[in-house]
């Protein structure tokens, strides 16, 4: 415009010299020509040349006056519509809305569209940066609470182990006290127990002594019994010759009978003769019987004493034999009780230090559990941090999410393009149905897709159980009811483009989320809102 | 010959010996009364060789007097239960036989008793064989035996 | 034995034992005598005597007869009885030799006509 105003003004300026010249060239010939001859010659035709070139210089002005004209309207033009141009992106710009603040910028004239695209593009990156930046500082946050919820849990346990082995500690110390009285008690008990030890191997030496005695007497019981065995066997031994001869006496008698009987009157005394030797051989068997029977008693006695004297002789033995064990078995009682009276004095002494040693370590937990106290305290205060930082990370988030970025982390742009898909599926609302179905299983911070028409007053909605849960969907909700009203649908007509809402609780989840929100035209009438609920608790997954 | 004095119950007669004299011996459990004036000897019990294929009867031959003597099992031939193993075992050499045929043979029995008188009137007859009767001897039973049917078959 | 009757001395016997019984056959019967394992074989009157040791030859025996009571508890056939060194013995009668010395299986007929019961 300043070319064109400066080339029209030199035209101009040109034309009004040319003009001029041929003016003053006119009038300086007819004067001159009048002075001269009076009459119009060779400069007149000079006039004439100079008046068609004046005539040529002005319709070279005025074609210049012409251009200088359009080229005037038209650059009034291109910049009325750079400035409509340029108000438009400057307002999405305002919005946050670099997408079209792009495409408005493309409207721009030469340099400035580039200039301003580039801008944009920048501003776009930055915001992505933002965005991400936000998402780590939210994952380190929650990473960093991780951490911070690890370290309390394992500070939480180690001070609960200390404070359990603190009171074994205690446990063990009032144990090792007890220990030590007992040992004291039993140092006292081995040593009367050593003191009966002794009396007792005393004793059962004695009694050793006096069993050796009583086995050397039955001993000499058993000798003199079998040596009355023998004579009681040689006893038996003449009672049988004396049998022997009484029998043959006997016998004797009774042939002598016969003989007698034989010798008829001759023999009568003869047979009182073998009668009486019958007699005495009678008397003398029965005298042999007599002391056979006192014998056998006598015998059987021998042998009954012989064998009271074998078994008293084995019983002296085994009791010798237990006696002996007996003594040894107190010798080793008596030394173990020795033994023991060291090992309850060396306990008693070994749990005086041991409580002394747990004394210190009980001490030492008291203060490893003041530090466990403030290491967890601060670790607590490590975890304000980190949900701080977390918070802070939404807010710039939710900063960045306010931008409408080219971007799939672009909530904004989500919703722009899902609005898209609804609108090319209007009139089927079954179809949009379906559609909000298959979306809303593809973000899993999506906690509810809905598309609103408000001038039907219908609404398709769906939403995602694995946030949901089993919770039912109000009736009002599912009816749209005062989805007129609601923030994210005044504000999406308002603003004509997708908008983000503030956060706020949900009806469903009873949990924070926020709304974004995208209108759709259709041959530049509204027909609805297209919405999708963001719950904060995935908003990193955004 | 003196005349034979009444005998007075069963009693042994003191300072005497008459017919009804016997020689009083065991024989398993019975008591069995010899006639005196038969019995030859009182002897220990003799060394018999048993003769094979005798009688049960016939414990075998023994050597008396030089001579060979057959010895009968006195318990077996009055048909004695058997009685407590003996502790003097005698062998009685008797004559056998009728008067005019004796033989001499020797009885093997438990024990050899004494001389008793048994009254013979007072013996009752018995079943036969060997065994003449049965008599009381104070107040015991004894089998009297018939020493002549022990002899060789006429 | 029967006083009535007198021992009578015989010529030399040969003197025997089987199954504990001593026996004695006189020396003129004895037909022949041969060893047969453990056992002797005596011929005496035709027949084959079995016999488990020959005790030796004595030059005299008295000799009893039979008693009745013995023929009557022992029916086999004998010459008569005899003692020698205090022991009694049987002498065979070689024309009747008695079954207590036979051979198992070479049994003859015997004669029983004294001896039984």
């Amino acid at each position: 415009m300043a070319k064109d105003a400066t080339e029209s003004k030199n035209t101009s300026l040109t034309g009004l010299a040319i003009a001029f010249g041929v003016a003053l060239s006119g009038v300086l010939l007819l004067l001159l020509n009048q002075g001269m001859n009076g009459a119009p010659g060779w400069s007149y035709n000079l006039f004439l040349l100079l008046a068609g070139v004046l005539l040529w210089g002005y319709s070279y002005v005025y074609r210049g006056q012409q251009l200088l004209h359009s080229r005037v309207a038209h650059g009034e033009r291109v910049n009325t519509e750079a400035e409509k141009a340029l108000v438009l992106a400057l307002d999405r710009l305002r919005a946050g809305d670099l997408v079209n603040c792009a495409e408005r910028s493309r409207e721009l004239p030469g340099r400035l569209s580039g200039t301003f695209s580039h801008a944009t593009s920048a501003l776009d990156v930055l915001a992505q940066q933002i965005q991400a930046s936000s998402v780590e500082v939210a994952s380190a946050a929650n990473a960093v609470n991780e951490i911070a919820s690890e370290l309390a849990s394992g500070s939480s346990e180690q001070a609960a182990s200390v404070v359990e082995i603190t009171a074994a500690m205690e446990e063990l110390a009032r144990t090792a006290s007890q220990i030590a009285e007992n040992a004291a008690t039993q140092a006292e008990l081995a040593q009367r127990a050593e003191e009966s030890g002794n009396i007792g191997k005393a004793a059962v030496e004695e009694a050793v002594q006096g069993i050796e005695e009583a086995r050397k007497r039955i001993q000499g019981i058993a000798s003199r019994a079998e040596i009355l065995g023998t004579r009681s066997k040689e006893i038996y031994r003449v009672l049988d010759l004396i049998t022997d001869i009484a029998q043959e006496t006997h016998i004797l008698s009774l042939n002598a009978a016969i003989e007698a009987a034989a010798a008829k009157d001759h023999g009568r005394r003869f047979s009182v003769v073998a009668e009486e030797v019958r007699r005495l051989a009678q008397r003398s068997q029965e005298s042999v019987d007599s002391v056979r029977n006192l014998l056998d008693e006598f015998a059987s006695s021998i042998r009954a004493t012989v064998v009271a004297t074998e078994e008293g002789s084995k019983e002296a033995t085994r009791v010798l034999e237990r006696a002996r064990f007996a003594a040894d078995a107190i010798e080793s009682l008596r030394d173990a009780s020795g033994d023991s009276a060291r090992v309850a004095r060396e306990i008693s002494l070994a749990t005086q230090q041991q409580n002394a040693a747990s004394d210190e370590v009980v001490l030492t937990l008291k203060e490893v559990s003041h530090v466990v106290q403030r290491m967890a305290d601060g670790l607590k205060q490590f975890s304000d941090t980190a949900d701080r930082l977390n918070q802070l990370g939404l807010i710039i988030q939710m900063l960045a999410q306010s931008f409408h970025l080219a971007s799939p982390h672009s909530l904004k742009h989500l919703a722009e393009s899902w609005a898209s898909d609804v609108r090319r599926r209007l009139g089927n609302w079954e179809a949009i149905e379906r559609l909000l179905e298959d979306l809303v299983n593809q973000q899993p911070y999506v906690e509810c897709l809905y598309f609103y028409d408000g001038k039907a007053g219908q609404v398709a909605l769906t939403v995602n159980r694995q946030i949901i849960g089993d919770r039912e969907i109000p009736l009002a909700v599912r009816a749209g009811e005062g989805f007129n009203e609601r923030p994210w649908y005044k504000a999406a007509v308002q603003e004509k483009y997708p908008i983000l809402t503030a956060k706020f609780v949900s009806l469903l989840s009873e949990q924070p989320i926020f709304t974004a929100a995208a209108p759709i035209y259709e041959k530049g009438e509204l027909v609805g809102v297209l919405g999708l609920d963001v719950n904060l608790d995935s908003w990193s997954k955004i | 010959m003196t005349t034979a004095e009444p005998l007075v119950g069963t009693g042994r007669r003191r300072g005497g010996l008459s017919a009804g004299s016997h020689l009083l011996v065991q024989a398993g459990e019975y008591v069995c009364a010899l006639p005196l004036r038969s019995v030859r000897r009182v002897l220990r019990a003799l060394t018999v060789h048993p003769l094979p294929g005798a009688t049960d009867e016939l414990k075998g031959l023994a050597e008396f007097g030089g001579e060979p003597l057959p010895v009968l099992e006195l318990s077996r031939l009055i048909g004695a239960p058997p009685g407590a193993k003996p502790a003097h075992p005698v062998t009685i050499v008797v004559w056998v036989g009728p008067q005019d045929a004796r033989e001499l043979v020797g009885l093997a029995a438990d024990a050899a008793l004494e001389v008793s008188e048994v009254q013979l009137t007072s013996v009752v007859a018995g079943e036969g064989g060997f065994v003449l009767g049965e008599a009381l001897v104070d107040g015991a039973v004894v089998r009297v035996v018939n020493l002549e049917a022990l002899g060789g078959d006429r | 034995m029967s006083p009535a009757l007198h021992p009578v001395a015989q010529r030399g016997y040969l003197l025997v034992r089987r199954d504990g019984v001593l026996w004695g056959v006189e020396n003129g019967a004895v037909e022949g005598l041969s060893r047969h394992g453990a056992q002797f074989r005596l011929a005496v009157g035709g027949a084959e005597l079995g016999v488990d040791e020959v005790v030796g030859v004595v030059a005299e025996l008295a000799v009893w007869p039979l008693t009745g009571a013995l023929r009557r508890f022992w029916p086999d056939t004998a010459g008569g009885l005899a003692v020698h060194a205090e022991a009694p013995l049987v002498i065979v009668d070689p024309q009747r030799p008695p079954r207590a010395l036979r051979i198992a299986g070479s049994e003859g007929e015997m004669s029983d006509g004294e001896g039984r019961h």
